[in-house]
C-alpha cells in the first residue's frame, strides 16, 4: 500500500512538470490542431455504440490511469461467455470427428488473453486454427502410428518409442512456448521465449524430478530453478525479463507446505482410528491382523472407510498443491521484473488457492462436468485480479522484435502430453 | 458511422486514440477513413487482418498502414464486416454461435449431457464394431506379441510333470471341439509365475495361458477345466479385444471432449470412463463363467467345480481378496457363485 501512496504524488509530480512545458511551448499548435482535427470534436464514448459505456476505459478515463504504481490487471471474460465457447467447441469437435480440436484451442486461449488487461488493453493470441491444425495432425498421425506399433510384433518397441519421446518433450516444450509467447502480443509487441534444449531438460524435467526423488528436500529448489528458468528467458518485445527470487523464500514456502499436509494427513488418520475404534476397540490394541481387517471390511463404516481415505489423501494433494503453488508463485512474480523499470506483485493466498482448487473439483465432479466452465474462468479470474503490475510511464517505449512464430508442432506435443507450463 | 478505438502504431506499444469512418457516398462510397488524435486531417484505410472478437475480447483490426486499431468489445461492428478480408467471416459467424443468452446456456447444458449419455451408450456397439473391423491376423500377431512381453518380462517356463500336461492337454482338445469352428485353432500354453498366483488369463487372440500354480491350487481336475472353459468363453466371445477397444474408445471420447483442457480434469473424466469400463468386464466375467458352466455340462463333468473353485480362493484369502468394487475388473465371488447356481 505503501508504495501505490507514493506512487500517486509521485506521478502528479511527473504530470505537472509536463504541462507546464506544453503549455509555453505548445499553445498556437492546439489552437490550430483544434480547427484541422476533427477527432477533437467527437464526443467521448464509443462512435459506433449503441450509446452503452464501454467495456474498459474510454479515452476520458485514460488520464487519470495509474502510472508508476502497482495496479491489478483486469479480467473482462464471464463464465456465461466462456460456456457459450468451450460448449459449442465441444459440440463441433464431436461433429467434426475431432478435427476441430486445434480452432477449439485457439478459441479458448484467445478468450483468456483477450480478457486479461493491463491499462485497458487485453493480450492478443496471433495463432490460427491452421497454425495448429498443421502441428496437431503430424501430432495425431505419430500417435496413431504409436498405438499401431503392437501390429508390426516387435516385443517392447512401444516402451522404446516411449522412451524416445521422453528425450523429445524438452524439445517439445521448448518450441511450444516459443510458439505460444511469439503468437502473444500486447499492443502490437509480440513476447518470445527463448529456452535451450538442456535447459528445459534440466529445469523442467530432471531438477523437478530430483526434487522429488530427494522426498521432497530438494523440490523448493526445483521450483525456484524451473520458475526463474522461465522467467529470464521471456521476452517483451526487446525488452527481457528477470527474477531472482531467494531460496530461503521457496524453501520457507515448502516448509509451510509440509507442516499444512502433516495436519491434514494427521487429522485424517486420527478420524480413520477413531472410526476403527467405533467398529471394534479390540482390534487397535493389537497388532493388526488379516483377520481384523477383514472383520472391518465385512462392516459397513470399515468398508466406507477404505473407500474414502483415497479420495481424501487425494483431496489433500490438491490442497497442498494448491497453497504450495501459490506461495512460490508469490515470491516468483514479485521478484519478477522487466527491462525499463516494470514491476509486478502476486497477492494470491495459500489458503484462497488451495479452497478454489478442491472446490472447483468437487462442483465439477457433482455437476458432470457442466460447471467446468465456470470453474476454469473462476481460478483464472482470482489469478489476474490478484497480480499486479507497476507500469512505467504508460508502457508506450516497448518494441517488437519482428520474428517468425515458427511451427506449432511443439505445442502439439506438449498438448498431446499434458503439459502446461506457464509464469 | 463511426468507430472510436485505440490505435497502436506497428510494432510498439504508442497508443494513440483513433477513429475509423465509413466514407460517406460523396466521397467516394465504400472506403474507410483513419482519424488520429495525434495527427492532423485523416487517410483512407484497409483493413489488412481481423483478430475477431472470442467473448468479452476486444476486436483487433490490422489497418493497412500497418497500425493495429482495438475497438472496444461491446461496440456494435457488424456495420464494419463488408470490410473484413474474406477469411474473418467465419470468426464473426462463430462468435455469434457462441453469444448465448441463459436460455443458450441451458440448451447447450441440455445438448451437453445428451451427448455425454449418447457417448457412454456408444462405448460399448462403437468398441464392438471397431472390433470386428481387425482383421485376425493382425489379432494374432498382437495376441503372440503380448504372450512374448510377458514371458520377458514375468512368466517362466511350465513346472508341471510331463504327464500332467498331457492330461489337461487332452481335457483341452475336448473344449476345442464345442468350440465354433473359428476357435477350433485356440492353443493352451503352460506357464509358471509365482509373483501371480493361482490364475489362468485368455489373450485377444486364440491363446489361453494357465499357470502351474492355479493347477498346484486347485488340485481337482474338474476344476482346471472348468477354469480352462472359462478362459474359453472368453476368446470365444472375444472379450480381451472388445474390452480393449472400447478402452480406446474411451481414451479417444475423453482426449476429444477435454483434450484440450487442463490434465486434472482429463484424469477425472477418465476415471468416469473407467468406471464405465470395470462394469463392463465384470459383465464379460459373468458371460464366461456362464459359458463355463454350459459347457462342463455338455461335457458330463461336474457342473459345481467352478463355484467350488470360488469358495476356495474366497476362504483361503479370508475375503480380502473378494473384490467386486466399483473398480475391480471381476465381480466378487460371492456374485459369481450365486449367479453360477441360480
Amino acid at each position: 500500500m505503501q508504495f501505490a501512496g507514493s506512487g500517486r504524488t509521485e506521478t502528479r509530480a511527473i504530470h505537472q512538470r509536463e504541462s507546464n512545458g506544453r503549455d509555453q511551448g505548445k499553445a498556437w499548435k492546439r489552437v490550430s490542431e483544434k480547427l484541422q482535427n476533427p477527432f477533437v470534436t467527437l464526443p467521448s464514448g464509443a462512435g459506433g455504440t449503441d450509446g452503452k459505456t464501454p467495456r474498459h476505459g474510454s479515452a476520458s478515463s485514460r488520464k487519470d490511469r495509474p502510472v508508476n504504481r502497482f495496479t491489478a490487471l483486469e479480467f473482462s471474460g464471464t463464465a456465461r461467455e466462456f460456456f457459450g465457447i468451450q460448449f459449442v467447441n465441444i459440440l463441433l469437435i464431436l461433429l467434426t470427428v475431432g478435427i476441430w480440436t486445434p480452432w477449439a484451442r485457439v478459441r479458448k486461449r484467445r478468450f483468456f488473453h483477450n480478457n486479461t488487461r493491463i491499462l485497458g488493453d487485453g493480450f492478443d493470441y496471433l495463432a490460427t486454427g491452421l497454425d495448429l491444425f498443421k502441428g496437431w495432425s503430424v501430432v495425431t498421425l505419430i500417435l496413431i502410428g504409436f498405438y499401431a506399433l503392437p501390429v508390426l510384433g516387435v516385443p517392447f518397441l512401444q516402451e522404446g518409442f516411449s522412451l524416445a519421446l521422453v528425450a523429445v518433450y524438452p524439445w517439445a516444450i521448448n518450441r511450444s512456448m516459443r510458439f505460444n509467447a511469439r503468437n502473444l502480443a500486447w499492443r502490437d509487441v509480440r513476447f518470445d521465449f527463448s529456452g535451450s534444449y538442456f535447459g528445459s531438460a534440466w529445469y523442467l524435467f530432471l531438477l523437478p524430478l530430483i526434487g522429488l526423488l530427494s522426498l521432497g528436500i530438494l523440490l523448493p529448489l526445483a521450483s525456484r530453478g524451473m520458475r526463474e528458468y522461465v522467467a529470464r528467458n521471456y521476452r517483451f518485445g526487446t525488452a527481457r525479463f528477470s527474477g531472482k527470487g531467494q531460496l530461503a523464500h521457496y524453501y520457507g514456502a515448502g516448509l509451510r507446505a509440509l507442516l499444512l499436509s502433516v495436519l491434514l494427513i494427521g487429522l485424517v488418520a486420527g478420524l480413520t482410528i477413531l472410526a476403527v475404534f467405533a467398529i471394534d476397540g479390540s482390534l487397535v490394541a493389537d497388532p493388526p491382523t488379516i483377520d481384523g481387517l477383514a472383520y472391518i471390511l465385512g462392516d459397513g463404516i470399515g468398508a466406507a472407510i477404505i473407500y474414502l481415505v483415497p479420495v481424501l489423501l487425494f483431496l489433500i494433494f490438491l490442497l497442498v498443491g494448491g497453497y504450495y503453488r501459490a506461495l512460490t508463485r508469490n515470491i516468483m512474480v514479485n521478484a519478477l521484473r522487466l527491462q525499463g523499470g516494470v514491476r509486478f506483485r502476486s497477492r494470491v493466498s495459500g489458503p484462497g488457492l488451495a479452497w478454489i482448487a478442491v472446490s472447483n473439483l468437487v462442483l465439477c465432479v457433482v455437476t458432470l462436468g457442466l460447471l467446468v466452465p465456470w470453474a476454469q474462468v473462476r481460478q483464472y479470474r482470482y489469478l489476474t485480479r490478484n497480480t499486479e503490475i507497476r507500469p512505467v510511464a504508460d508502457m508506450q517505449g516497448f518494441l517488437d522484435r519482428q520474428i517468425q512464430a515458427g511451427s506449432s508442432i511443439g505445442d502439439a506435443v506438449g498438448e498431446a502430453g499434458g503439459l502446461e507450463i506457464s509464469f | 458511422m463511426q468507430f472510436q478505438g485505440r490505435l497502436t502504431k506497428a510494432g510498439t506499444t504508442a497508443l494513440v486514440e483513433a477513429t475509423l469512418r465509413v466514407a460517406d457516398a460523396g466521397e467516394g462510397g465504400a472506403t474507410l477513413i483513419l482519424t488520429r488524435a495525434d495527427m492532423a486531417g485523416s487517410t483512407p484505410v484497409t483493413i489488412a487482418h481481423v483478430l475477431p472478437k472470442v467473448g468479452g475480447g476486444d476486436l483487433r483490426l490490422r489497418l493497412s498502414t500497418g497500425d493495429v486499431l482495438r475497438l472496444p468489445a461491446d461496440m456494435d461492428t457488424a456495420p464494419l464486416e463488408r470490410f473484413f478480408p474474406e477469411p474473418a467471416r467465419l470468426g464473426s459467424w462463430l462468435t455469434r454461435l457462441e453469444t448465448v443468452g441463459w436460455r443458450g446456456v441451458l440448451l447447450l447444458s441440455v445438448l451437453f449431457l445428451l451427448a455425454l449419455a449418447g457417448l457412454r451408450l456408444a462405448i460399448a456397439p462403437a468398441g464392438d464394431f471397431l472390433a470386428r473391423l481387425i482383421p485376425d491376423t493382425l489379432v494374432e500377431r498382437a495376441s503372440g506379441l503380448v504372450l512374448a512381453q510377458l514371458d520377458l518380462a514375468l512368466l517362466e517356463d511350465s513346472r508341471l510333470p510331463d504327464e500332467t500336461r498331457q492330461r489337461l492337454t487332452g481335457e483341452f482338445e475336448r473344449l476345442r471341439l464345442l468350440a465354433p469352428p473359428a476357435f477350433a485353432d485356440t492353443r493352451l500354453h503352460f506357464r509358471h509365475a509365482p509373483a501371480i498366483g493361482p490364475n489362468a488369463f485368455a489373450l485377444p487372440g486364440h491363446d489361453i495361458v494357465l499357470l502351474d500354480e492355479l493347477v498346484t491350487f486347485a488340485n481337482d481336475e474338474d476344476v482346471v477345466l472348468a477354469v480352462l472353459a472359462h478362459e474359453f468363453g472368453h476368446v470365444v466371445e472375444q472379450h480381451a479385444l472388445r474390452q480393449i477397444m472400447r478402452s480406446a474408445v474411451v481414451a479417444i471420447a475423453v482426449g476429444m471432449i477435454v483434450g484440450a483442457d487442463e490434465s486434472i480434469i482429463e484424469e477425472i473424466v477418465g476415471f468416469g470412463g473407467n468406471l464405465v469400463l470395470s462394469g463392463q468386464s465384470r459383465a464379460f466375467e459373468l458371460e464366461a463363467d456362464h459359458v463355463s458352466a454350459d459347457w462342463m455340462q455338455r461335457l458330463g463333468r461336474d457342473a459345481g467345480a467352478l463355484p467350488r473353485f470360488f469358495s476356495k480362493l474366497q476362504q483361503e484369502c479370508r475375503g480380502l481378496c473378494d473384490g467386486g468394487g466399483l473398480l475391480a475388473t471381476h465381480p466378487s465371488f460371492r456374485d459369481r457363485i450365486e449367479a453360477l447356481t441360480n
